[in-house]
């Protein structure tokens, strides 16, 4: 880590964290992808944003819209270059969204300057008005939308209605080839740390603590040294999948119970991960989240790798440049947890979804055995439910049998695929049966 | 539960690659792992009981084979049927049978004919039970279970062992090659250290479960004025360490306690089985033993009978009495191996409590009035029965 002191002193909510020396950065970039595709949201909208001009040029960091979303972040172009069409793409947590294509600019000169960016940052920093902070954040297009991370824009949000009594820093990695908090917990301590206290400070939580994994790690151990500093606590826990998910992660560390695919500011905490926690050190530093890490273990050839890409590179881009993708083709590629089998296109745009990836050939299809009552499936599941029974449901198609087996508990992790003996597709099972128990809600939230 | 969610046009194996989205463990594997457990004994029963128990072993099982490669060409349930599966099942049901039944002499056991053609019908019933309860899964009945006891229905006087090899003529002996006696008594001397009758690999004798049924349902006439509870552990019944070491005639998986205590305990090793069946089973048939009423001692006229006899005969004639019929009968093998099978035990584990705990009292009952020998079967067979309603009722508590 450079010894470099920030530049730049703050008042408010900054005062005092931003004289932490930040990370080198610039670290493990790619070559710009020909087209990116930045994303106007991090959800499925009804209405459009208003589009600055088709043709327009931008500089790094420049907003693409012309007025600022109501909710969520500012779209603000990652590299200098030229707005081109709208068009919806996927993006890596499965979401359909809405983006700008950005034509970059090939000349270098230009490009420069994005390590300089124009400040679009409103005035307000030294404020302690936790909704300017927000604001703040969502300007400098600071958002990230994953398992281990919930909507973290979502979640300030939620923490100005809700007391908030604990924050989560949560660099609990889920695969042991893609240890991409750890990475950049190495490499951004600083930032990390700046990040996660800004964070505890706009949601007025009086705890912060970091989720690490025990082990003979000393990253983890400098983090708790420099922390201790700004009053993270760090808690190292046995690191066994799928305690990274906010559900295990918040019984397992406050015996607090949050339904999946809820905010866990709903138990009143506030959770996100690494990446999510520097791009907001770095908003502080006045930096806007223009790029992202992602961590792709390729599967094929056995080999990780982590990078920086600009917000809205495509994927098969990252890929193509990794040499991940043979003959056109990278079979089947994951985003999240291997176990969750989340399967993308490869076509989806890096943002602030899921990022770590996982690339595949083609994956073989074992015809299961029938069930043998093993149990062993109920046995590992960490969230104590019935997915033999699930998948029961799934195939009598009944919503009604599947709540009574504790579907509304389960969170997707995958570990009763990976257990079960006859390789019976209970994943697959869950997923489908929890899709049509949403048609029903919603069909009879409608009528 | 089917496999529908399959696709039917999933493409054939792509990859080389090992799927790291999966354990690795097949059901194959896993009832491999199960043999491997019952290898111990396996190994006890061939020492104990010759070359006899190693042909018994391998007609069942090869006889289940043969009998599961024609079923597989039956019609689609037929296919669900597995290899591994009925593999195990088929040395499940071996270890179940006393060792005689390899013979040709249709004057042993009291038997009107050769009583080795059982041994590849008893295979060819394995299959078919497996077939009509439900294949691989689902079924809720055990198919050893069922084919014993048909065997029990069918040849109940046959099923009754009474050979054991002498420990000069281990393994290779011939367990048929014995002195027999019209009322054979039982040793003083413990089987590992009694005089060796030279003319003879084995020896004949009557089994300690007939003893104790013969007491406890009050069938037993006393040859004094009466006979207590204490003089038929001292007098009439072998030493303990013979039913835990080695010496008494049995089935051969259950002719050393020893041996399927310590496969039972490899399998809750390699996490195969839960350990609150066997553990549970044993302390509420420990439990019950000490508390159901027994004859505490029998006159010419008639037994007088007892609850709790520990009241009336003492602490340590009480506990050696409830050591004997838990070692006597095949309750540790049932525990270990039979009650911990998937398709019988409930999946979640209250329920596996609550069943543990009938299985084990009811072993009591049907051991302490109907017979030692197959009383945890019969129990095993009542309880699961009710293991789809302890599945409906017990459901996992889910964590949020």
């Amino acid at each position: 880590m450079k010894d470099r002191k920030a530049s730049f002193a703050v008042d408010g909510f900054g005062r005092g964290i931003a004289d932490i020396a930040p990370a080198e950065a610039g670290a493990w970039s790619l070559a710009i992808a020909p087209l990116l595709a930045v994303p106007l949201s991090a959800h499925p909208v009804e209405q459009m944003p208003p589009i600055r001009g088709e043709g327009t040029a931008v500089l790094p960091g420049e907003r693409l819209t012309d007025n600022p979303a109501e909710a969520g972040h500012a779209p603000l172009a990652p590299v200098a270059g030229t707005i081109g069409k709208v068009r919806d793409v996927w993006l890596t947590n499965g979401h359909r969204v809405p983006a700008v294509e950005l034509v970059p600019n090939p000349n270098p000169a230009t490009q420069v300057a994005a390590s300089n960016p124009e400040n679009p940052l409103p005035e307000g920093f030294a404020s302690t008005d936790r909704g300017l902070w927000i604001d703040r954040l969502r300007q400098a297009g600071v958002w990230a939308d994953r398992i281990t991370s919930p909507d973290l824009i979502a979640q300030l949000h939620q923490s100005l209605r809700r007391p908030i009594d604990t924050v989560i820093c949560n660099l609990l990695d889920n695969d042991r080839e893609l240890l991409l908090n750890e990475v950049l917990t190495r490499e951004s301590t600083a930032d990390l740390v700046m990040g996660a206290t800004l964070l505890a400070r706009i949601s007025g939580a009086s705890r912060l603590w970091a989720a690490a994994p025990t082990g003979p790690t000393r990253t983890f151990n400098a983090l708790a040294a420099i922390g201790k500093r700004f009053g993270v606590r760090v808690s190292f826990l046995a690191n066994e999948y799928p305690l990274a998910d906010p559900t295990i992660l918040l019984y397992r560390m406050l015996n607090r119970r949050l339904r999946p695919r809820r905010l866990p500011t709903e138990q009143g905490v506030l959770l996100f991960d690494a990446p999510a926690a520097i791009a907001a050190g770095q908003c502080a530093r006045q930096q806007p989240m223009l790029n992202v890490p992602i961590a792709i273990h390729d599967h094929i050839h056995t080999r990780s790798h982590f990078v920086r890409v600009p917000v809205g590179t495509p994927l098969n881009w990252a890929l193509d440049q990794l040499q991940c993708i043979s003959n056109g083709d990278a079979g089947e590629v994951r985003a999240g947890a291997l176990l969750r089998d989340h399967r993308i296109n490869v076509d989806s745009v890096i943002a602030g979804g899921e990022l770590t990836i996982h690339v595949f050939q083609q994956s073989r299809y074992v015809i299961p055995d029938p069930c043998i009552r093993c149990s062993w499936c109920v046995e590992g599941c960490p969230t104590r439910i019935h997915p033999a029974g699930l998948l029961e449901a799934a195939q009598k198609n009944d919503v009604a049998l599947a709540e009574r087996y504790g579907i509304e508990a389960c969170i997707e992790c995958g570990v009763c695929s990976y257990m079960c003996p006859s390789h019976l597709p209970l994943l697959a099972g869950i997923r489908q049966i929890s899709a049509v128990r949403h048609a029903e809600t919603v069909k009879g939230d409608a009528s | 539960v089917n496999t529908e969610v399959i696709p039917q046009d999933a493409p054939d194996a792509i990859s080389d690659l090992p799927d790291v989205s999966h354990s690795g463990i097949s059901v194959r594997r896993m009832f491999i792992m199960h043999l491997m457990g019952a290898l111990f004994p396996i190994t006890a029963g061939i020492m104990l009981y010759g070359w006899r128990a190693a042909v018994l072993l391998a007609t069942v099982v090869l006889s289940a084979a043969a009998a599961v490669f024609v079923w597989k060409q039956l019609g689609a349930r037929g296919e669900q049927l597995r290899y591994s599966h009925t593999l195990w099942l088929a040395t499940l049901l071996a270890l179940t049978l006393p060792p005689h039944f390899v013979s040709n002499d249709p004057h042993i056991a009291s038997a009107n004919g050769a009583l080795w053609p059982i041994l590849p019908a008893s295979g060819i019933f394995l299959v078919i039970f497996t077939w009509l309860l439900g294949g691989v899964g689902s079924g809720r009945v055990h198919p050893v279970l069922m084919t014993h006891l048909l065997l029990v229905v069918c040849f109940q006087h046959a099923m009754v062992p009474h050979y054991v090899l002498q420990r000069d003529d281990l393994l290779f002996g011939d367990v048929l090659d014995a002195r027999i006696n019209d009322s054979p008594v039982s040793r003083a001397e413990p089987w590992i250290s009694a005089s060796i009758d030279w003319d003879h690999d084995a020896i004949y004798t009557e089994p300690s479960a007939q003893r104790l049924i013969f007491f406890t349902s009050g069938r037993q006439f006393p040859d004094r004025t009466w006979l207590m509870l204490g003089d038929l552990l001292r007098d009439w019944v072998p030493p303990l360490e013979d039913l835990l070491i080695a010496g008494e005639p049995g089935p051969i998986g259950a002719g050393c306690t020893l041996a399927s205590l310590i496969g039972g305990l490899f399998l809750l090793y390699r996490g195969l089985i839960d350990f609150r069946v066997p553990l549970l089973i044993f302390v509420s048939a420990f439990m019950a033993l000490l508390i159901l009423p027994i004859p505490i001692y029998i006159t010419s006229t008639a037994p007088t009978w007892e609850w709790l006899a520990v009241r009336y005969v003492g602490w340590p004639v009480a506990v050696t009495f409830v050591n004997y019929e838990i070692m006597a009968g095949p309750l540790m093998f049932t525990a270990f191996y039979l009650a911990t099978s998937p398709a019988v035990r409930p999946m979640a584990r209250r329920a596996r409590a609550l069943y543990a705990v009938l299985v084990g009292v009811l072993c009591a009952v049907f051991q302490l009035y109907v017979t030692v020998a197959q009383g945890p079967y019969v129990a095993l067979l009542i309880v699961s029965l009710l293991v789809p309603s302890l599945d409906k009722w017990f459901r996992p508590r889910a964590l949020v």
